[in-house]
Protein backbone atom coordinates (compact mmCIF):
# COMPACT_ATOMS: atom_id res chain seq x y z
CA UNK A 1 0.00 0.00 0.00
CA UNK A 2 1.30 3.73 -0.88
CA UNK A 3 1.95 5.84 2.06
CA UNK A 4 1.58 8.82 -0.83
CA UNK A 5 -2.41 9.24 0.91
CA UNK A 6 -0.57 9.92 4.40
CA UNK A 7 1.87 12.16 3.32
CA UNK A 8 0.11 13.88 1.61
CA UNK A 9 -2.75 14.45 3.87
CA UNK A 10 0.12 15.48 6.57
CA UNK A 11 1.43 18.05 4.31
CA UNK A 12 -1.89 19.16 4.14
CA UNK A 13 -3.00 19.23 7.77
CA UNK A 14 0.63 20.17 9.45
CA UNK A 15 -1.02 24.13 8.49
CA UNK A 16 -4.25 23.56 9.97
CA UNK A 17 -5.22 24.35 13.44
CA UNK A 18 -4.74 21.37 16.25
CA UNK A 19 -8.12 20.57 16.79
CA UNK A 20 -8.98 20.33 13.18
CA UNK A 21 -5.81 17.68 11.85
CA UNK A 22 -7.06 14.36 12.86
CA UNK A 23 -10.20 14.76 10.99
CA UNK A 24 -9.63 16.21 7.82
CA UNK A 25 -6.15 13.98 7.35
CA UNK A 26 -8.84 10.97 7.97
CA UNK A 27 -11.20 12.19 5.43
CA UNK A 28 -8.09 13.40 2.70
CA UNK A 29 -6.90 9.99 3.27
CA UNK A 30 -9.98 8.06 2.69
CA UNK A 31 -10.88 10.11 -0.11
CA UNK A 32 -7.41 9.87 -1.95
CA UNK A 33 -7.77 6.15 -1.34
CA UNK A 34 -11.51 6.36 -3.25
CA UNK A 35 -10.66 8.62 -6.06
CA UNK A 36 -7.15 6.06 -6.36
CA UNK A 37 -9.25 2.67 -6.68
CA UNK A 38 -11.73 4.39 -8.96
CA UNK A 39 -8.80 5.04 -11.28
CA UNK A 40 -7.85 1.88 -11.36
CA UNK A 41 -10.83 0.20 -11.97
CA UNK A 42 -10.29 -3.47 -11.39
CA UNK A 43 -7.59 -4.48 -8.66
CA UNK A 44 -5.20 -2.65 -6.36
CA UNK A 45 -4.70 1.13 -7.21
CA UNK A 46 -0.79 1.20 -8.63
CA UNK A 47 1.82 4.22 -7.00
CA UNK A 48 0.91 5.79 -10.74
CA UNK A 49 -2.63 6.15 -9.55
CA UNK A 50 -2.00 7.72 -6.43
CA UNK A 51 0.21 10.09 -7.82
CA UNK A 52 -2.42 11.58 -10.77
CA UNK A 53 -4.82 11.51 -7.70
CA UNK A 54 -2.82 14.14 -5.42
CA UNK A 55 -2.06 16.23 -9.07
CA UNK A 56 -5.46 16.65 -9.16
CA UNK A 57 -6.02 17.74 -5.53
CA UNK A 58 -2.83 20.12 -6.31
CA UNK A 59 -0.27 21.39 -3.92
CA UNK A 60 -1.11 20.52 -0.12
CA UNK A 61 -0.27 24.32 0.79
CA UNK A 62 -3.21 25.13 -1.63
CA UNK A 63 -5.49 22.63 -0.34
CA UNK A 64 -4.72 24.00 3.17
CA UNK A 65 -5.31 27.90 2.79
CA UNK A 66 -8.67 26.76 1.15
CA UNK A 67 -9.67 25.15 4.77
CA UNK A 68 -7.92 27.78 7.02
CA UNK A 69 -9.72 31.14 7.18
CA UNK A 70 -6.89 33.07 8.47
CA UNK A 71 -4.83 35.98 6.67
CA UNK A 72 -1.70 34.94 4.22
CA UNK A 73 -1.48 38.34 3.43
CA UNK A 74 0.11 41.80 5.95
CA UNK A 75 -2.68 43.88 4.34
CA UNK A 76 -5.66 42.89 3.05
CA UNK A 77 -7.39 45.25 0.55
CA UNK A 78 -9.75 46.81 2.97
CA UNK A 79 -6.83 49.08 4.20
CA UNK A 80 -4.73 48.73 0.92
CA UNK A 81 -5.85 52.00 0.16
CA UNK A 82 -5.06 53.95 3.29
CA UNK A 83 -1.98 51.86 4.03
CA UNK A 84 -0.50 53.20 0.76
CA UNK A 85 -1.91 56.79 1.00
CA UNK A 86 -0.13 57.12 4.01
CA UNK A 87 3.11 55.28 3.23
CA UNK A 88 3.29 57.43 0.67
CA UNK A 89 3.08 60.76 1.80
CA UNK A 90 5.39 60.03 4.67
CA UNK A 91 8.06 58.68 2.03
CA UNK A 92 7.92 61.77 0.33
CA UNK A 93 8.18 64.31 3.21
CA UNK A 94 10.21 62.56 6.45
CA UNK A 95 13.28 61.36 4.47
CA UNK A 96 14.06 64.32 2.96
CA UNK A 97 13.55 66.82 5.77
CA UNK A 98 15.79 64.63 7.91
CA UNK A 99 18.52 64.38 5.05
CA UNK A 100 18.26 68.33 4.91
CA UNK A 101 18.48 69.09 8.77
CA UNK A 102 21.50 66.41 8.60
CA UNK A 103 22.94 68.06 5.73
CA UNK A 104 22.37 71.93 7.32
CA UNK A 105 23.91 70.74 10.43
CA UNK A 106 26.60 68.94 9.16
CA UNK A 107 27.79 71.99 7.38
CA UNK A 108 27.56 74.19 9.66
CA UNK A 109 29.96 71.88 12.10
CA UNK A 110 33.08 72.86 11.30
CA UNK A 111 36.14 70.48 10.65
CA UNK A 112 33.40 67.94 9.25
CA UNK A 113 34.45 67.01 5.66
CA UNK A 114 31.93 67.66 2.90
CA UNK A 115 31.64 64.55 1.21
CA UNK A 116 31.20 62.34 4.80
CA UNK A 117 28.06 64.92 5.75
CA UNK A 118 26.68 64.10 2.63
CA UNK A 119 27.27 60.23 2.63
CA UNK A 120 26.07 60.20 6.09
CA UNK A 121 22.86 62.61 5.41
CA UNK A 122 21.66 60.25 1.96
CA UNK A 123 22.20 56.86 4.45
CA UNK A 124 20.22 58.25 7.42
CA UNK A 125 17.56 59.60 4.92
CA UNK A 126 17.15 55.76 3.52
CA UNK A 127 17.32 54.16 6.97
CA UNK A 128 14.60 56.80 7.95
CA UNK A 129 12.73 55.41 4.69
CA UNK A 130 13.03 51.73 5.78
CA UNK A 131 11.80 52.46 9.29
CA UNK A 132 8.83 54.36 8.10
CA UNK A 133 8.08 51.37 5.73
CA UNK A 134 8.30 48.76 8.70
CA UNK A 135 6.72 50.43 11.01
CA UNK A 136 3.70 51.44 8.94
CA UNK A 137 3.35 47.79 7.45
CA UNK A 138 3.31 46.67 11.24
CA UNK A 139 0.68 49.20 12.07
CA UNK A 140 -1.55 48.12 9.31
CA UNK A 141 -0.52 44.59 9.46
CA UNK A 142 -2.44 44.78 13.35
CA UNK A 143 -5.13 46.92 12.40
CA UNK A 144 -5.97 44.02 9.61
CA UNK A 145 -5.90 41.49 12.41
CA UNK A 146 -7.19 43.97 14.98
CA UNK A 147 -11.18 43.03 14.07
CA UNK A 148 -10.99 46.89 13.08
CA UNK A 149 -13.92 48.10 10.04
CA UNK A 150 -12.03 50.05 7.72
CA UNK A 151 -14.94 52.80 8.82
CA UNK A 152 -13.29 53.18 12.30
CA UNK A 153 -10.53 54.86 10.25
CA UNK A 154 -12.38 55.95 7.73
CA UNK A 155 -15.05 58.21 9.77
CA UNK A 156 -18.67 57.99 9.95
CA UNK A 157 -18.87 61.11 8.09
CA UNK A 158 -16.99 60.82 5.22
CA UNK A 159 -19.17 62.99 2.96
CA UNK A 160 -18.35 66.11 4.54
CA UNK A 161 -14.83 65.18 4.51
CA UNK A 162 -13.71 64.83 1.15
CA UNK A 163 -11.24 66.75 -0.10
CA UNK A 164 -11.66 70.28 -2.28
CA UNK A 165 -10.44 69.76 -5.75
CA UNK A 166 -7.06 71.56 -5.91
CA UNK A 167 -6.99 74.90 -7.72
CA UNK A 168 -4.53 74.45 -9.68
CA UNK A 169 -4.86 71.30 -10.50
CA UNK A 170 -2.17 71.42 -13.91
CA UNK A 171 0.47 72.37 -11.64
CA UNK A 172 3.26 71.09 -13.08
CA UNK A 173 5.83 71.88 -10.71
CA UNK A 174 4.20 71.66 -6.65
CA UNK A 175 5.06 74.69 -4.35
CA UNK A 176 7.34 72.01 -2.52
CA UNK A 177 9.07 71.57 -4.94
CA UNK A 178 10.16 75.05 -5.97
CA UNK A 179 10.41 75.96 -2.61
CA UNK A 180 12.84 73.00 -1.60
CA UNK A 181 14.98 73.89 -4.43
CA UNK A 182 15.96 77.57 -3.77
CA UNK A 183 16.24 76.63 0.04
CA UNK A 184 18.96 74.58 -1.27
CA UNK A 185 20.63 76.92 -3.46
CA UNK A 186 20.27 79.70 -0.59
CA UNK A 187 21.92 77.16 1.80
CA UNK A 188 24.76 76.18 -0.59
CA UNK A 189 25.38 79.89 -1.18
CA UNK A 190 25.52 80.58 2.93
CA UNK A 191 27.77 77.75 3.60
CA UNK A 192 30.30 79.08 0.53
CA UNK A 193 29.66 82.63 2.03
CA UNK A 194 30.34 81.09 5.56
CA UNK A 195 32.85 79.32 4.63
CA UNK A 196 35.90 81.42 5.65
CA UNK A 197 34.71 81.95 9.17
CA UNK A 198 33.49 78.18 10.09
CA UNK A 199 35.99 75.74 7.49
CA UNK A 200 39.17 76.68 9.04
CA UNK A 201 42.30 74.37 10.17
CA UNK A 202 44.55 76.79 12.06
CA UNK A 203 44.25 79.79 10.29
CA UNK A 204 43.60 78.39 6.48
CA UNK A 205 40.26 78.43 4.69
CA UNK A 206 39.17 75.30 3.47
CA UNK A 207 38.05 76.89 -0.09
CA UNK A 208 40.86 78.38 -1.80
CA UNK A 209 40.98 82.15 -0.79
CA UNK A 210 41.84 83.08 -4.30
CA UNK A 211 39.17 82.41 -5.72
CA UNK A 212 37.35 85.26 -4.60
CA UNK A 213 39.05 87.29 -7.00
CA UNK A 214 37.00 85.77 -9.73
CA UNK A 215 35.13 82.61 -9.21
CA UNK A 216 33.33 83.12 -6.39
CA UNK A 217 31.39 86.48 -7.24
CA UNK A 218 30.50 84.66 -10.18
CA UNK A 219 29.42 81.78 -7.79
CA UNK A 220 27.11 83.60 -5.97
CA UNK A 221 25.84 85.28 -9.24
CA UNK A 222 25.01 82.14 -11.09
CA UNK A 223 23.75 81.04 -8.03
CA UNK A 224 21.26 83.79 -7.13
CA UNK A 225 20.13 83.41 -10.69
CA UNK A 226 19.55 79.84 -10.29
CA UNK A 227 17.54 81.05 -7.04
CA UNK A 228 15.60 83.45 -8.72
CA UNK A 229 14.86 80.73 -11.65
CA UNK A 230 13.37 78.69 -8.53
CA UNK A 231 11.46 80.91 -7.34
CA UNK A 232 9.81 81.89 -10.74
CA UNK A 233 9.16 78.04 -11.21
CA UNK A 234 7.39 77.79 -7.84
CA UNK A 235 5.36 80.56 -8.48
CA UNK A 236 4.73 80.23 -12.12
CA UNK A 237 3.90 76.25 -11.70
CA UNK A 238 3.99 75.37 -15.29
CA UNK A 239 6.92 74.90 -17.54
CA UNK A 240 6.47 78.08 -19.99
CA UNK A 241 8.45 78.28 -22.94
CA UNK A 242 10.26 81.20 -21.31
CA UNK A 243 11.11 79.10 -18.05
CA UNK A 244 12.27 76.22 -19.87
CA UNK A 245 14.39 78.42 -21.67
CA UNK A 246 16.10 80.79 -18.89
CA UNK A 247 16.21 77.15 -16.87
CA UNK A 248 18.48 75.40 -20.15
CA UNK A 249 20.57 78.69 -20.37
CA UNK A 250 21.34 78.75 -16.71
CA UNK A 251 22.10 74.86 -16.80
CA UNK A 252 24.50 75.17 -19.21
CA UNK A 253 25.88 78.11 -17.88
CA UNK A 254 26.36 76.46 -14.65
CA UNK A 255 27.69 73.47 -16.17
CA UNK A 256 30.66 75.30 -17.85
CA UNK A 257 31.31 77.38 -14.92
CA UNK A 258 31.80 74.11 -13.09
CA UNK A 259 33.52 72.45 -15.50
CA UNK A 260 36.07 75.24 -15.81
CA UNK A 261 36.72 75.77 -12.30
CA UNK A 262 37.31 72.18 -11.44
CA UNK A 263 39.17 71.83 -14.14
CA UNK A 264 41.01 75.10 -14.13
CA UNK A 265 41.55 75.84 -9.99
CA UNK A 266 42.53 74.60 -6.94
CA UNK A 267 39.09 75.09 -4.92
CA UNK A 268 40.35 73.04 -1.78
CA UNK A 269 42.83 75.58 -0.08
CA UNK A 270 46.09 73.70 -0.44
CA UNK A 271 46.95 75.09 3.19
CA UNK A 272 43.94 73.80 4.59
CA UNK A 273 44.61 70.09 3.00
CA UNK A 274 48.32 70.79 4.76
CA UNK A 275 46.54 71.56 7.96
CA UNK A 276 44.90 68.22 8.23
CA UNK A 277 48.05 66.75 6.57
CA UNK A 278 45.80 65.43 3.62
CA UNK A 279 48.06 66.38 0.95
CA UNK A 280 50.81 63.70 2.79
CA UNK A 281 48.52 61.10 2.32
CA UNK A 282 48.99 59.25 -1.08
CA UNK A 283 46.04 58.93 -3.29
CA UNK A 284 44.86 62.52 -2.42
CA UNK A 285 45.49 64.16 -5.67
CA UNK A 286 43.57 61.26 -6.90
CA UNK A 287 40.83 61.39 -4.77
CA UNK A 288 40.04 64.67 -5.64
CA UNK A 289 40.10 64.13 -9.41
CA UNK A 290 37.76 61.50 -8.61
CA UNK A 291 35.51 63.84 -6.42
CA UNK A 292 35.77 66.09 -9.36
CA UNK A 293 34.90 64.27 -12.02
CA UNK A 294 31.74 62.49 -9.52
CA UNK A 295 30.93 66.05 -9.16
CA UNK A 296 30.50 67.08 -13.02
CA UNK A 297 28.93 63.80 -13.68
CA UNK A 298 25.84 63.55 -11.20
CA UNK A 299 25.50 67.51 -12.01
CA UNK A 300 25.21 66.36 -16.33
CA UNK A 301 22.86 63.79 -15.23
CA UNK A 302 20.55 66.10 -12.90
CA UNK A 303 20.78 68.68 -15.37
CA UNK A 304 20.13 66.69 -18.46
CA UNK A 305 17.36 65.10 -16.97
CA UNK A 306 15.58 68.11 -15.35
CA UNK A 307 15.94 70.23 -19.52
CA UNK A 308 14.26 66.88 -21.09
CA UNK A 309 11.64 66.41 -18.18
CA UNK A 310 10.84 70.35 -18.63
CA UNK A 311 11.15 70.07 -22.61
CA UNK A 312 8.42 66.97 -22.35
CA UNK A 313 6.26 68.85 -19.93
CA UNK A 314 6.23 72.35 -21.45
CA UNK A 315 4.86 70.35 -24.52
CA UNK A 316 2.07 69.21 -22.48
CA UNK A 317 1.86 72.27 -21.03
CA UNK A 318 1.27 74.14 -24.09
CA UNK A 319 -0.82 71.90 -25.98
CA UNK A 320 -3.30 72.31 -23.10
CA UNK A 321 -3.23 75.68 -23.33
CA UNK A 322 -4.25 75.46 -26.92
CA UNK A 323 -7.28 73.83 -26.02
CA UNK B 1 -7.17 29.29 -25.93
CA UNK B 2 -8.11 32.55 -27.51
CA UNK B 3 -9.27 35.89 -25.64
CA UNK B 4 -13.03 34.94 -26.49
CA UNK B 5 -12.93 31.51 -24.99
CA UNK B 6 -10.43 32.72 -21.78
CA UNK B 7 -13.23 35.50 -21.67
CA UNK B 8 -15.55 33.15 -21.25
CA UNK B 9 -13.96 30.52 -19.22
CA UNK B 10 -14.05 33.49 -16.51
CA UNK B 11 -17.37 34.80 -16.68
CA UNK B 12 -18.56 30.98 -16.62
CA UNK B 13 -16.46 30.44 -13.62
CA UNK B 14 -17.85 33.52 -11.74
CA UNK B 15 -21.50 32.33 -12.65
CA UNK B 16 -20.82 29.22 -10.80
CA UNK B 17 -19.36 30.07 -7.97
CA UNK B 18 -22.71 30.84 -6.06
CA UNK B 19 -24.37 28.05 -7.47
CA UNK B 20 -22.05 25.29 -6.20
CA UNK B 21 -23.21 25.28 -2.19
CA UNK B 22 -26.77 24.97 -3.57
CA UNK B 23 -25.89 22.25 -5.89
CA UNK B 24 -23.99 20.71 -2.65
CA UNK B 25 -27.10 21.40 -0.73
CA UNK B 26 -29.89 20.03 -3.22
CA UNK B 27 -27.67 16.26 -3.06
CA UNK B 28 -27.61 16.46 1.07
CA UNK B 29 -30.65 15.56 2.06
CA UNK B 30 -29.89 12.02 2.60
CA UNK B 31 -26.20 11.61 3.88
CA UNK B 32 -23.26 11.15 1.47
CA UNK B 33 -19.66 11.63 1.96
CA UNK B 34 -17.44 13.57 0.57
CA UNK B 35 -16.55 11.51 -2.96
CA UNK B 36 -19.90 9.94 -3.36
CA UNK B 37 -20.86 13.71 -3.35
CA UNK B 38 -18.37 14.75 -5.79
CA UNK B 39 -20.01 11.55 -8.30
CA UNK B 40 -23.50 12.69 -7.78
CA UNK B 41 -22.67 16.27 -9.14
CA UNK B 42 -20.16 15.15 -11.50
CA UNK B 43 -23.13 12.60 -13.32
CA UNK B 44 -25.87 15.52 -12.96
CA UNK B 45 -23.31 17.57 -15.11
CA UNK B 46 -21.64 19.66 -12.48
CA UNK B 47 -18.01 19.61 -11.94
CA UNK B 48 -16.52 20.52 -8.93
CA UNK B 49 -12.58 20.38 -7.89
CA UNK B 50 -12.08 17.60 -4.74
CA UNK B 51 -9.91 21.16 -3.85
CA UNK B 52 -12.37 23.26 -3.68
CA UNK B 53 -15.33 20.53 -2.30
CA UNK B 54 -13.44 19.48 0.64
CA UNK B 55 -12.63 22.43 2.38
CA UNK B 56 -15.98 24.11 1.52
CA UNK B 57 -18.06 21.22 3.31
CA UNK B 58 -16.12 21.87 6.42
CA UNK B 59 -17.04 25.66 6.26
CA UNK B 60 -20.60 24.72 5.66
CA UNK B 61 -20.44 22.36 8.23
CA UNK B 62 -18.38 24.99 10.83
CA UNK B 63 -21.31 27.34 10.01
CA UNK B 64 -24.15 24.91 10.96
CA UNK B 65 -25.50 24.16 7.76
CA UNK B 66 -24.45 20.77 7.52
CA UNK B 67 -23.76 17.99 10.07
CA UNK B 68 -21.87 14.42 9.60
CA UNK B 69 -21.36 11.52 11.03
CA UNK B 70 -18.23 8.98 10.55
CA UNK B 71 -19.26 5.37 9.06
CA UNK B 72 -16.89 3.39 10.44
CA UNK B 73 -18.91 0.28 9.04
CA UNK B 74 -17.04 0.15 5.66
CA UNK B 75 -13.88 -1.23 5.37
CA UNK B 76 -12.86 2.86 4.74
CA UNK B 77 -13.94 5.09 7.65
CA UNK B 78 -15.68 7.41 5.44
CA UNK B 79 -17.09 11.46 6.62
CA UNK B 80 -21.19 11.77 5.89
CA UNK B 81 -22.61 14.71 5.34
CA UNK B 82 -26.37 16.21 5.53
CA UNK B 83 -28.29 19.03 5.71
CA UNK B 84 -28.88 20.56 9.14
CA UNK B 85 -32.37 21.58 10.67
CA UNK B 86 -31.05 25.25 9.64
CA UNK B 87 -29.19 24.11 6.84
CA UNK B 88 -32.66 22.85 5.22
CA UNK B 89 -34.50 26.17 5.87
CA UNK B 90 -31.17 27.76 3.89
CA UNK B 91 -31.55 25.91 1.46
CA UNK B 92 -35.30 26.51 0.69
CA UNK B 93 -34.61 30.38 0.89
CA UNK B 94 -31.93 30.16 -1.18
CA UNK B 95 -33.86 27.42 -3.87
CA UNK B 96 -36.53 30.06 -3.96
CA UNK B 97 -34.05 33.66 -4.48
CA UNK B 98 -32.85 31.34 -7.29
CA UNK B 99 -36.17 30.85 -9.16
CA UNK B 100 -36.50 34.42 -8.23
CA UNK B 101 -33.25 35.65 -9.67
CA UNK B 102 -33.94 33.01 -12.95
CA UNK B 103 -37.36 34.72 -13.51
CA UNK B 104 -35.89 38.02 -13.37
CA UNK B 105 -33.10 37.54 -15.67
CA UNK B 106 -35.55 35.77 -18.42
CA UNK B 107 -37.62 38.59 -18.65
CA UNK B 108 -34.55 40.87 -19.18
CA UNK B 109 -33.03 38.30 -21.60
CA UNK B 110 -36.32 38.41 -23.80
CA UNK B 111 -36.67 42.43 -23.36
CA UNK B 112 -33.27 42.58 -24.67
CA UNK B 113 -34.15 39.82 -27.36
CA UNK B 114 -36.88 41.63 -28.58
CA UNK B 115 -35.31 45.27 -28.38
CA UNK B 116 -32.92 44.17 -31.02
Amino acid sequence: MSNLPQRYAYAVVRNLPEAQREEVSRELQATIEDMASDRAKSGKPTEADYKAVLKELGHPDHLSHKYTASKRYLVGPRFYDAYLRLLKTLLSIVPGIVAAVMLAVGFAEANQPIMATIIEAIGTGIMVGVHIAFWVTLVFAILERADIKPEALEGADWISQLPQVPKSTKRQISLAEGVSGAVLIALGMAWVALSPMINVKDGAPLINPELWNFWLPVFFVLSGLSLLQEIAQAKVGNWTTTLVVTNALLSVASLVFLVALLSTQQVINPAFAEAWGWNKSEGFDEAMRWTGAITIATTVGIYVWEIVQSIVLNRRFVRGQGK
Amino acid sequence: MNDMDELFANQTLELRRGTIVLAILSCLKTPLYGYGLLQTLEQAGITVDAGTLYPLLRRLEKQGVLESNWNTDEQRPRKFYHLSRQGAQLYGRLVAEWSQTNAKLEVMIKQGETNE
